[in-house]
């Protein structure tokens, strides 16, 4: 019965990806990093999140014009609705890489370097850099999660860089693009 | 990460290259470091939430019971609503004609007064005159007459009549 449902439904809007099967390549490239970023968040079930994340985009009559930021706009909501219901829920990726909090399963997965290099910026710088450079998300996809205009995205993007290439070469000279 | 959506913004070329340089300057690998293989459990989940999907929105499309009763309850407010504006108009309707009735009532009431005032004015008016008036002219000029009709034997002529002065005169 459900497979005739699904059989009955135009295959166009079947899933926001396309066809099922490019449904599912997308989901087992997102879901992942989906999970990581929820748990990045603090989230107590990273997994529920994710799924939940993809349930709401699928449910959504309307199609959605950029599904991979919608996903991860509806993770970081869900993970801060989860986190604190009832207070302020414009925070940055403030727990990213913190010590205790991050996601220790994903830890393997990236440098110690790497970690200690994001932990050192600004929460509010990392959360973007983290979007752009480890997510692979672009400018406005990033400004759609945050909510926030694309040159606010960039702004924080190139501070961040500011801020490492201080890191790297302390007292040298700027190199800002 | 590859391109999933096809309608993901195609990025500009400078947006690559400080991601590249961004990259460089924090050690993350280029590649991503997330494996995007398609496992049979990957792809069962993923069929799993499009189910509960389609089950939501078909949920979701389903009219409430709310609506229902609204919808139902809409002819009978109706009905309620032209019922009572017609008992108003029929009671505005009623007022109106006791208060004809009413006044209609005191109408012939103060007429059948009025005639009642009249009758006796009159007789007493005539009362008057009648007191006043000799009582040869009440009689009047002419002299009564009379008139009794005399039974005849059978040889009398039918109309023959015996003239006989009124008493007392």
């Amino acid at each position: 019965m459900e497979d005739m449902e699904s059989f009955m439904q135009p295959l166009k809007s079947e899933t926001p990806f396309g066809e099922v099967s490019e449904f599912h390549e997308a989901f087992a490239a997102l879901y992942p990093r989906l999970v990581s970023y929820a748990r990045r968040y603090g989230a107590t079930f990273p997994e529920d999140i994710a799924q939940e994340a993809f349930v709401i985009l699928m449910q959504r009559i309307e199609p959605v014009e950029h599904p991979t930021a919608f996903l991860y706009g509806t993770v970081r909501t869900l993970s801060l609705t989860e986190r604190r219901p009832m207070k302020n829920q414009n925070l940055s990726l403030e727990i990213v890489l913190e010590p205790g909090k991050g996601p220790e399963a994903d830890d393997d997965l990236l440098h110690r370097e790497v970690r200690e290099r994001m932990k050192t910026l600004s929460p509010t710088f990392r959360e973007a850099l983290w979007l752009f450079v480890v997510e692979g998300l672009s400018i406005k996809e990033i400004a759609e999660i945050l909510s926030i205009p694309e040159a606010t995205v960039k702004t924080r993007i190139f501070r961040a860089k500011a801020q490492l290439r201080e890191q790297l070469n302390p007292g040298g000279e700027h190199a800002l693009a | 990460m590859p391109s999933l959506d096809t309608n993901r913004i195609q990025e500009l070329e400078e947006d690559c290259a400080l991601r590249s340089e961004l990259q460089g300057l924090l050690g993350v690998p280029e590649q991503g470091f997330f494996s995007a293989e398609v496992t049979p459990e990957l792809v069962a989940l993923a069929e799993e939430l499009r189910h509960e999907a389609n089950r939501r929105r078909r949920v979701a499309r389903r009219p409430q019971p709310t609506w229902l009763l609204l919808a139902a309850g809409l002819p009978l407010a109706f009905a309620l609503v032209g019922l009572g504006t017609w008992g108003i108009q029929q009671k505005h309707r009623a007022d109106a004609l006791a208060q004809a009735v009413e006044a209609k009532n005191s109408e012939v009431q103060r007429t059948a007064a009025q005639a009642a005032q009249d009758r006796q004015s009159l007789s007493e008016l005539k009362l008057a005159v009648l007191e006043k008036q000799p009582l040869k002219r009440r009689t009047g000029s002419r002299p009564a007459e009379l008139v009794i009709p005399v039974e005849h034997p059978a040889a009398t002529q039918l109309g023959q009549t015996e003239q006989v002065k009124a008493v007392g005169r």
